[in-house]
């Protein structure tokens, strides 16, 4: 995994395997807390889940599957956890009716995939993650990090000040 | 003219609204379904405040039927007990059945039970065949869930392994949409299928290696979508028959692996299959292919008791209800309500 700061509350990470997806999904988990949004940006097959896996990991919740299917789906973690899926929704009124935001008013961590959809404007507490491939190679992911609100961007620094701990630096020769 | 125990089954989980009247656990005395999946379609699945609004305009005139086939007059008088799928399931469409049921339960003073979705998809197999006793594995493969779960007793069981991540139908749902081809996915890919050459791609076959009753359906449509794009920006142009036939094997394979290797570790020689994907033919197949090689027996429901319905909400109600099971009132859905 390498990254590297573009700006004061965005980051940029390469990880290189879905492990590694899932690894920095843990390290944002360990970071999370009550009232927090994560919202996903990316296309099918990028690996929002496997992150979103990582993430409920570290708030204790092992088994987070697809909620594709189900919309919504809640577990009870140290903190509660709340990973929606928008993918089949089209409407702003179809989003709406989840009423997500009463999630955030109960204190739960909100993971939102397929967050194109939802049409919000969250200024604070939020990581926004967009997820991209890269052409040549099926496993790479780049994942963009960007925090929203003072709170949330202290939450990036101490992300990446743990993977510099680690030692993994950024290195522009390996992209 | 009815007199042994009669259940009102409703189903309301996902985009089929279901009403049954059974008698006792086997006797289907009517079952109608209003399925929602034209509705849908254009958007490539159930789409909840759609599905939560239109279960509430087929639920009643689909009891009014049911129990027009069915000769019942007098509902207080001739049901003896209401079972409802209170969940896993879209919120605003379980609460729909919920309601219903409980309305119903309050209004006519019939005894209400909550049964979970998934112990119904077992019961699917109770319901059309007769002959199934316990021990039995029960795989239940749909649009929401992959489970492999060991059915000691009604009421006992254990599951043996489930999905990590997506589930079967939901790989063919997404593969299909990612292809433009329609929704539901799976009867379209299995249709394609037929036509196709199976080994002409080869994709990864989920966790086929591993010790464990588990399955990872994500890695597939990943690679599937992947060598699409692929072929997409060199030109080439991909045989979608040829596709959707190694596609299927791939699922087909990986389902397969693990019931098998589900008989192996736990002795049980039957295996009952259930949800909407047991629809799949190529599955059907290559199930009762592996069966008849080892000495298995293979339950399968008929094509339309795979999918969603209320029969088997019934039939599991009726059965837990012998088990000394109830509800009362305060049912209320539970959206992500675990079983096993």
């Amino acid at each position: 995994m390498n990254f590297k700061m573009l700006s004061d509350n965005k980051a940029v990470i390469t990880a290189y395997s879905p492990e590694e997806s899932k690894d920095l999904g843990y390290l944002i988990g360990e970071n999370l807390y009550p009232g927090f949004t994560i919202l996903f940006f990316g296309g099918l097959g990028m690996g929002k889940t496997v992150v979103t896996q990582g993430i409920g990991n570290a708030l204790g919740v092992k088994n987070v599957k697809s909620p594709t299917f189900i919309i919504v789906s809640e577990h009870e973690g140290v903190v509660p956890f709340v990973h929606a899926d928008l993918y089949r929704l089209e409407k702003d009124s179809e989003v709406d009716f989840l009423d997500l935001e009463n999630y955030l008013d109960q204190g739960c961590v909100l993971v939102v995939e397929w967050a194109e959809k939802w049409n919000i404007n969250l200024t604070k507490d939020t990581f926004k993650i967009t997820i991209e491939k890269t052409e040549e190679y099926e496993n790479i992911r780049t994942i963009t990090l960007e925090a929203l609100g003072n709170k949330a961007t202290k939450k990036l620094e101490q992300v990446i000040s743990t993977l510099n701990d680690r030692g993994q630096q950024y290195d522009s020769t390996r992209n | 003219m009815i007199d042994k125990f009669v259940t009102l089954g409703i189903e309301t989980s996902c985009d089929d609204t279901g009403i049954a009247i059974l008698n006792g656990q086997y006797d289907i005395l009517s079952s109608k379904l209003s399925s929602q999946i034209s509705s849908h379609s254009q958007y490539g699945g159930v789409v909840p405040e759609l599905a939560s609004r239109m279960h509430q305009e087929a639920i009643l005139p689909l009891l009014k039927d049911v129990f027009t086939e069915a000769s019942i007059t007098k509902p207080s008088k001739d049901i003896n007990l209401i079972a409802v799928t209170a969940g896993p399931g879209l919120m605003g469409s379980l609460l729909v059945g919920v309601m219903t049921a409980k309305a119903l339960s309050q209004g006519w003073g019939i005894p209400l039970i909550g049964v979970n979705h998934l112990e119904g998809h077992l019961f699917a197999n109770i319901v059309a065949n007769r002959d199934l006793v316990t021990p039995f594995i029960s795989v239940i493969v749909s649009g929401g869930h992959t489970e492999i779960v060991l059915v000691k007793n009604f009421g006992n069981y254990e599951l043996l392994g489930s999905t990590r991540d997506d589930a079967a139908g939901e790989a063919y749902d997404k593969v299909s949409k990612f292809l433009q081809l329609g929704y539901p996915g799976g009867p379209i890919i299995d249709k394609l299928a037929q036509a196709g050459n199976p080994d002409l791609f080869d994709l990864p076959m989920p966790l086929s290696k591993t010790p464990d009753i588990e399955f990872s359906f994500s890695g597939l449509k990943t690679a599937t979508i992947t060598l699409i794009q692929k072929a997409e920006k060199v030109g080439d142009k991909i045989n979608i028959n040829d596709l959707c036939a190694s596609f299927q094997k791939a699922v087909t394979g990986s389902l397969i692996c693990k019931i098998s290797l589900a008989v192996k570790k736990t002795g049980v020689k039957k295996v009952a299959l259930s949800g909407g994907v047991a629809a799949n033919s190529g599955l059907r197949i290559e199930l009762s292919k592996l069966a008849e090689a080892n000495n298995w027996q293979v339950y399968l429901p008929p094509k339309g008791m795979c999918t969603d319905n209320a029969e088997m909400i019934a039939a599991a109600g009726y059965n837990a209800h012998k088990r000394g099971i109830s509800s009362d009132l305060s049912l209320s859905p539970s959206p992500s309500w675990p079983i096993w």
